[in-house]
């Protein structure tokens, strides 16, 4: 299969890596990252003000650490060589369109991996993602595609914590591939931290979490005297055990299937008619 | 109407004619507060704040506004309000008044309605507004909309559910006999780039201009595209579980497993 792998995160990650090359054994894999790590830029744009610049890298190497227990993990970026890699100084939703749009216009690919993300992207997490909106710009495009996410780690995810996550998605790749979802709809998963594959409980399918995230900034003051405010990690409460934090918190590796249609239908009629009203009042 | 504590935003800055106009209509009823951007963030979408910290300036109060500018996106805006700025939780947030139409797939990047759904993550009530405005410079071309906004709050404010954000557009020329409950519009999207080189020979796409091909059911039936092209004011509600129920039954068959 043709996989494009998208992240909003810098070509030499761990996850990048890692990823590419265990699913370039079997498939053509092309891989657009970002200068550097792009976090929480949901669907944000840069075309409205400035261009886009794309370097295209074929072949990476950097030098493997001598110290490193396991040469091949850690020396990722070094045996990527062959993978078509697009680095842009933009933001992640940019990438992918011009991704879609005009560098992969001519083969498109048959999934779009969004990902490794790191720290889940769980509940009203789902509106602020990169990936998220990298793999809602893919469905736009109408592509088919996937976005993976894992436990936050400082830094950036280690090769322990990878692993697991990359055999779920080897194994499971060209069932994503196949599946018909319909035109606005796409996989979000979240895979809980593990040490062995087998200690993933399952799998589970699962409605999105509720919006009962609290977000706080830190306030502090700069060496000038100056007042500031800085975001902490968004807190929330525990919520259902039916939804994708409850699944994501017991273990669970939990898959969401997100449409970007977020009309309420319910709504619609009655909406209508409550409008009737306006100006009569 | 009893007087509601309302919070404005935006994403073009909190100087912007359409927030100034909106603020000095609701603020003879209303207690009103500004918290804008301080650069315009056209196109920022959701996108948050989180490697470095925010600041917030007051500026000078008009008609009783407090007005705040910081330095990040219209939804730290929201976040930082809520937590820090505001002394209580506001009634309500409106989000606008936009120059340009937010519908369809755009309403994901567009920093006004991302802005209002971040209200709703919070439990607020909110509402986006977007207008296509002639002379996007001046005050006076977004006052008839602040004020058909001022005068039907109660019917507009009785109307949001939770979870749910109001997302309304206004056509160039509007009349009360033209409103409409409106879905979004799906499709798929084929944006265009120009593929340049700059003074140092490095490749850089622009957008040439974005085209979609709409769901043709979307734009003969309901789509919000369908009714702004027929001049309708259009009002979509927008929930905030984004899942698909309708395929759980396709993922359950789908072999999907460990």
């Amino acid at each position: 299969m043709n996989i494009l792998i998208a992240t909003a995160n810098n070509k030499s990650r761990n996850s990048v890596g890692m990823l590419a090359r265990a699913l370039s054994k079997k498939h053509k894999v092309t891989v657009a990252s970002m200068s550097s790590d792009s976090g929480h830029r949901a669907q944000a744009f840069s075309f409205v003000n400035a261009p886009t610049r794309v370097n295209k890298i074929t072949t990476v190497s950097a030098p493997a650490k001598k110290s490193a227990k396991n040469k091949e993990e850690t020396s990722l970026v070094a045996n990527m060589d062959g993978i078509a890699i697009y680095e842009f100084y933009s933001n992640p939703a940019d990438a992918m369109s011009i991704m879609l749009g005009e560098i992969m216009l001519n083969r498109p690919p048959d999934l779009v991996i969004c990902g490794i993300s790191n720290g889940t992207n769980l509940g009203p997490d789902i509106y602020s993602s990169s990936h998220v909106g990298m793999a809602m710009e893919a469905v736009y495009f109408g592509k088919k595609a996937i976005v993976v996410a894992t436990e936050f780690e400082m830094g950036d995810n280690s090769p322990e914590t990878l692993k697991p996550v990359i055999q779920f998605v080897e194994k499971n790749i060209e069932k994503f591939a196949k599946l018909d979802l319909g035109p606005q709809t796409f996989l979000n998963m979240n895979l809980p931290k593990v040490d062995d594959y087998k200690d993933f409980k399952g799998v589970k399918f699962t409605q999105m979490g509720k919006t009962n995230t609290k977000y706080i900034f830190e306030p502090g003051v700069d060496p000038k005297g100056g007042k500031y405010f800085w975001a902490r990690r968004a807190e929330r409460e525990a919520s259902g055990d039916d939804d994708d934090m409850g699944a994501y918190n017991a273990g669970y590796i939990s898959v969401t299937p997100i449409s970007y249609d977020s009309t309420e239908f319910d709504m619609i009629d009655g909406l209508g008619k409550a409008l009737k009203k306006l100006g009569k009042a | 109407m009893r007087p509601l504590k309302i919070l404005l935003v935006n994403e073009q800055g909190c100087f912007h004619p359409g927030i100034v106009a909106l603020a000095k209509e609701l603020s003879g009823k209303h207690q009103v507060c500004i918290v804008g951007p301080l650069q315009s963030n056209e196109g920022m979408g959701h996108a948050l704040t989180t490697g470095c910290p925010l600041r917030a300036e007051q500026f000078f109060v008009l008609n009783k506004v407090k007005i705040f500018g910081i330095n990040g996106t219209p939804c730290d805006c929201v976040n930082l309000a809520i937590d820090k700025l505001l002394k209580s939780k506001p009634d309500l947030i409106i989000s606008g008044i936009d120059n340009k139409t937010n519908r369809g797939e755009t309403i994901y990047s567009s920093g006004v309605v991302s802005a209002a759904i971040a209200g709703t993550i919070q439990g607020i009530k909110s509402i986006a507004i977007s207008a296509v405005i002639e002379n996007t410079k001046r005050e006076s071309s977004y006052v008839p909309v602040a004020r058909v906004i001022s005068k039907e709050l109660k019917t507009i404010f009785e109307n949001i559910r939770d979870e749910v954000t109001l997302n309304i557009n206004f056509p160039a020329k509007f009349t009360f006999k033209k409103v409409q409950a409106a879905r979004l519009t799906t499709g798929i999207v084929h944006n265009e780039y120009t593929e340049e080189t700059n003074p140092f020979g490095k490749t850089f796409y622009w957008l040439k201009s974005p085209v979609t091909a709409y769901n043709l059911e979307c734009l003969e039936q309901f789509g919000d595209i369908y009714w702004l092209k027929k001049n309708f004011i259009t009002v979509t509600p927008l929930k905030y579980d984004l899942t698909d129920a309708s395929v759980f039954a396709t993922l359950e068959k789908s072999g999907i497993k460990l």
